[in-house]
């Protein structure tokens, strides 16, 4: 074959090789059904401080105060969409949990975090959400912190351990919220972070949830955080398996690639399994000294060791047994008697 | 051991770490995952579009740069040769690991568990570049 063709040819098989690998891989992204075979034990961890709340002046001092428009509101709404999604039933296999953090109303601030809602306690989740009330600085760590060590002790075997963190603001008080989410990485927990309104500390969440494994959602609106714990729980009930279609493409690449080295190996083993030594050629084949036997180059005219000049059965010369005639090396008959080389047995000088 | 082979190990093992950084980074990294899904509606040809772009990309190279450092007797196919040979080549690379670095810092942000990646980019990007500024020096001084 042509090397041109034959590199055409290479080329062919390894994009055929590379589109039968998408092409399996488009086929095994598989959006699995956890209904029934996974198990979450989730923590909503949220971030109940002050400016979560809407802020007046009262009589010179500050208070927090509860409207249509406080954030809270919008957060207890999408905390609740997002129990719904999870259906928590007698027959679930979820299970939530609801912890608050704040800090303390005085200066300086105490970081204060609390499990308003234990994972046994499905039933009481609504009713939790929707007692919650703004006040105080924000323990983001010491939240995360009370969660992990909650999940930690009361999860259940096979149970998927998540926590979904909201919050609005800097971490001002108590732990953290790094050194606690690499203890929640300890204990293999998942942190999904949402970051409210344009005060929201936008790269500790991050942080956070890419520490963990776990994912950020920005959300700058109500309707966007009620989006992002859709999306958030969108995750967790129908996620997608695509690591077998990643392995196969990452098998594919090296074999696409090496196809001549492959091809050059496959020969090789066929050649063995027949049982047939390699070929080589008469110019590659090395001659051996007839007076020393040092072996040399295929090249050589004269002998590496003795200086001889090489004399082998295609370069030394015959004399016939029957008229001891000296003949050159190829003729076939014997210039003399002119019997046959071949009948004669011509020996060789 | 000669000074040849002792020169030729000493350049071939920071291309044959990098290639095992970019086999890394085909196999445990989600960051051009992520980054493809974020950007498209979440479908099963999404999936398998962003699954074959995030792997396939960074081991495209890294077998470019093992088979350049200890697995060069292992021919490829002649295109990927030509390809090797080139310029183009590194500055692919260069620019592939650029685009994870941003994307990375955007979307995670610096921190302690994505600090390996990150330097890990940066080192081998600028690794490339001096390499390349060197070998131009010898051939075109």
């Amino acid at each position: 074959m042509r090397p041109a063709s034959k590199q055409r040819l290479q080329l062919g098989m390894g994009i055929a090789v590379f589109a039968f690998a998408v092409i399996v891989s488009y086929f095994s992204v598989v959006e699995t059904d956890t209904e029934d075979t996974l198990q979450y034990d989730i923590y909503l961890v949220v971030d109940v401080s002050g400016s979560m709340g809407t802020i007046t002046n009262v009589g010179g001092y500050e208070q927090v105060t509860v409207t249509s428009s406080s954030p809270i509101v919008f957060a207890k709404q999408a905390a609740l969409e997002f129990v719904d999604a999870f259906r928590l039933d007698d027959s679930s296999n979820h299970r939530i949990g609801l912890a608050i953090f704040y800090g303390g109303e005085y200066e300086p601030p105490t970081p204060k975090a609390e499990i308003v809602v234990g994972l046994n306690e499905s039933s009481k989740l609504k009713e939790g959400i929707e007692s919650l009330f703004p006040g105080g600085a924000t323990a983001m760590g010491d939240g995360i912190l009370i969660a992990t060590k909650s999940l930690a002790e009361n999860t259940r075997l096979n149970a998927t351990k998540i926590i979904v963190l909201l919050s609005d603001g800097v971490s001002n008080v108590g732990e953290p919220p790094l050194l606690a989410s690499s203890e929640a990485k300890e204990n293999d927990i998942t942190i999904f972070s949402v970051g409210y309104g344009s005060n929201a500390d936008v790269m500790t969440l991050k942080a956070v949830a890419s520490m963990t494994d776990g994912k950020y959602y920005d959300a700058s609106t109500g309707q966007d955080l009620a989006d992002a714990f859709g999306e958030i729980a969108g995750v967790l009930i129908s996620p997608i398996s695509h690591y077998s279609s990643r392995i196969l493409i990452l098998l594919a690449i090296p074999i696409l690639l090496f196809i001549p080295t492959i091809e050059k190996g496959f020969t090789t083993m066929m050649r063995i399994r027949e049982d047939k030594p390699l070929r080589k050629t008469e110019s590659t084949a090395k001659w051996s000294c007839t007076s020393c036997n040092h072996v040399n180059r295929s090249t050589s005219k004269f002998c590496g060791k003795c200086g001889e000049l090489i004399k082998t059965e295609s370069t030394a010369k015959w004399s016939c047994t029957s008229c001891n005639h000296v003949n050159r090396s190829t003729s076939k008959f014997c210039g003399k008697c002119g019997k046959s080389k071949s009948k004669t047995g011509g020996q060789f000088s | 051991m000669t000074n040849r082979y002792t020169k030729r190990i000493s350049e071939n093992i920071p291309l044959f770490l990098g290639g095992i950084f970019m086999v890394y980074l085909a196999v445990l990294d989600e960051t051009l995952f992520n980054f493809i899904l974020d950007n498209m509606t979440r479908d099963q040809l999404t999936i398998a579009l962003a699954t074959t772009v995030a792997s396939a990309l960074p081991m495209f190279f890294a077998v470019g740069f093992i088979k350049q450092s200890f697995l060069y007797r292992w021919q490829t196919i002649y295109h990927y040769e030509k390809l090797l040979l080139g310029n183009i080549f590194w500055i692919l690379t260069v620019f592939l690991l650029i685009s994870i670095l941003i994307i990375k810092i955007i979307e995670e942000s610096m921190h302690q568990f994505n600090a390996p990646i990150l330097i890990g980019c940066m080192l081998f990007s600028i690794y490339l570049v001096i390499r390349w500024s060197n070998k131009r020096q010898k051939y075109s001084p």
